[in-house]
């Protein structure tokens, strides 16, 4: 009669069982969208002071009454997510109502809010894990990001309160042209002087609001790439990923018929502020008003519709074998295309540069504007070139912090569904 | 303490005092998981045993010794307490 088993046992047993069902094991709730910094490549911020985005925000009776439906549901990880979620200053009642419930809880954090009184409710409520996301290893750098002055020193204050009490902390970050040369020394830190775990993830989408300002810092494809070359587990990562993609003989982000592919609507799905439900937290053009319906109703008739909705059209991902080294989802489609189904031509770029980089052949796949013959597979191969020959070379990045324009928006508007300033839907 | 059904699966989850991590997780199989509700409806040990003959065809003296064991291991664990 088994009373304890470890972890990992448990999870991979939850998760066979799930499989071929749908149980919304997983859901993530963003509490808020304000936030006290003003990083210029997030999608989703907004002012601290709000009013309008405050007063739409779940009260804290009604996140106590979705969180009985979620555990009644047989939601078992929960994620905390904002803007940021210590904004709101009730957070820890929604926290611990939610512990009451016997969630295993993820917290993600910039950790500039957090106090020693904070930290010591984390401690006695132990939550599964936290993330803070650090913008730089400097104070110079972090701070181009976010545009505080002091939020160094804050988020820097969050995590030594939050190592003091032996929390399960994870650092990671998000590599922009802002703090690009910084990324290696922000994992040392994590690492080799603070012991816990450190992951980057250098994609960085459109604003849900439509605005194109976070790409004025994202990263080129070369850039991105020379990041993966440059740490020998990321390369090896990509390597697996594509390794059993290549044994599955077929891509493994499509799914016959159907838009979506992931686990959005199978087993998790995504809460707003305000209570409106969707596939995750980028996709926003679909979503179901919780307020004026129940969780049950939600996963029984709304999700469903949306995690099965037909495609309309082939693309050039559909006969793609690289899908494992690419990000493409619908829900950056939308985000980037205003349409779910078209690809991005940016991750598209990415996945190619990142297979020549790696040595693997990319199947023909139809037109492909990157593979051979395409109008951007001279430049690729270049840049390939340059990454494998290591001339792109991330150890020598300067701090650069230029001061790129905002990007023009399309003239048909975002067509998100979720913009709420977008002339397209008025 | 809360006990959660997921997936199929009993779970038993601390949620306070600095055990809510991953060491604190209790999971039951099948028959444990039996065992976990009847004590949570208050069923003395005799009870649960006379449950586990009957159901799983055992001996008297084996479902004791299993239930017995079981308990053992639960209040080692500061899963249940003598009421």
């Amino acid at each position: 009669m088994q009373t304890q088993a470890t972890y990992g046992d448990f999870s991979e047993r939850i998760h066979r069982r799930q499989s071929g069902t749908r149980l919304p094991t997983e859901v993530s709730i963003e509490v808020t969208r304000r936030c006290p910094l003003e990083c210029r490549h997030c999608y989703n911020n907004l002012p601290m002071n709000d009013a309008a985005a405050r007063r739409e925000e779940l009260t804290l009776e009604e996140h106590r009454r979705l969180l009985d439906e979620l555990a009644e549901a047989g939601c078992l990880w929960l994620l905390y997510t904002g803007g940021e979620v210590f904004a709101r200053a009730d957070f820890l009642d929604i926290y611990r109502y939610a512990k009451s419930k016997g969630f295993l809880i993820t917290i993600f954090t910039n950790g500039t809010l957090i106090t020693p009184r904070v930290a010591d409710v984390l401690a006695e409520w132990r939550p599964f894990a936290i993330e803070i996301t650090l913008y730089g290893a400097t104070r110079e750098t972090y701070e181009a990001l976010t545009l505080i002055p002091g939020s160094f020193d804050r988020c820097m204050r969050g995590i030594q309160l939050l190592m003091e009490r032996g929390l399960p902390l994870k650092l990671k970050t998000v590599p922009t042209t802002v703090n690009r040369h910084e990324v290696f020394a922000m994992k040392r830190l994590a690492e080799e002087e603070l012991g816990v775990e450190f992951k980057f993830d250098p994609l960085v989408n459109p604003r849900i609001d439509c605005s194109q300002s976070p790409v004025a810092v994202r990263l080129s494809p070369e850039e991105v790439v020379a990041l993966d070359l440059h740490d020998p587990r990321r390369e090896e990562e990509y390597r697996r990923h594509y390794e059993k993609e290549r044994a599955l003989g077929k891509g493994m982000n499509v799914e016959e018929g159907h838009v979506y592919f992931c686990g959005g609507g199978v087993h998790a799905c995504a809460v707003d502020p305000a209570g409106r439900m969707s596939i995750c937290v980028l996709s926003h053009r679909d979503t179901y008003d919780w307020r004026q319906g129940s969780f049950r109703e939600a996963w029984d008739e709304f999700f469903p519709r949306v995690r099965y909705k037909p495609r309309t059209r082939p693309t050039r991902c559909d006969r793609c074998r690289i899908q494992s080294l690419c990000s493409m989802c619908p829900a950056n489609g939308e985000l980037e295309n205003g349409d779910a189904e078209k690809p991005v031509d940016f991750l598209c770029r990415v996945a190619h540069l990142r297979a020549m980089a790696l040595d693997i052949a990319v199947p023909e796949h139809g037109a492909c504007p990157c593979c051979a013959g395409g109008a951007w597979h001279a430049e690729l191969e270049t840049s390939a070139g340059r990454v494998r020959r290591r001339e792109i070379g991330v150890g020598d990045w300067a701090p650069s912090l230029p001061l790129l324009p905002v990007l023009e928006e399309s003239a048909a508007g975002c067509q998100s569904g979720g913009c709420v300033s977008c002339s397209a839907h008025s | 303490m809360v006990t959660r059904e997921v997936a199929g699966e009993t779970i038993v989850v601390p949620v306070r005092g600095g055990v809510g991590d991953l060491n604190g997780l209790f999971t039951f199989n099948e028959i444990a998981s039996g065992i976990w509700q009847l004590l949570a409806a208050s069923r003395t040990a005799d009870e649960v045993a006379a449950w586990v003959r009957e159901r799983y065809e055992v001996s008297e003296e084996q479902a004791r010794a299993d239930v017995g064991g079981f308990l053992e291991e639960l209040r080692r664990q500061g899963l249940v307490n003598e009421a």
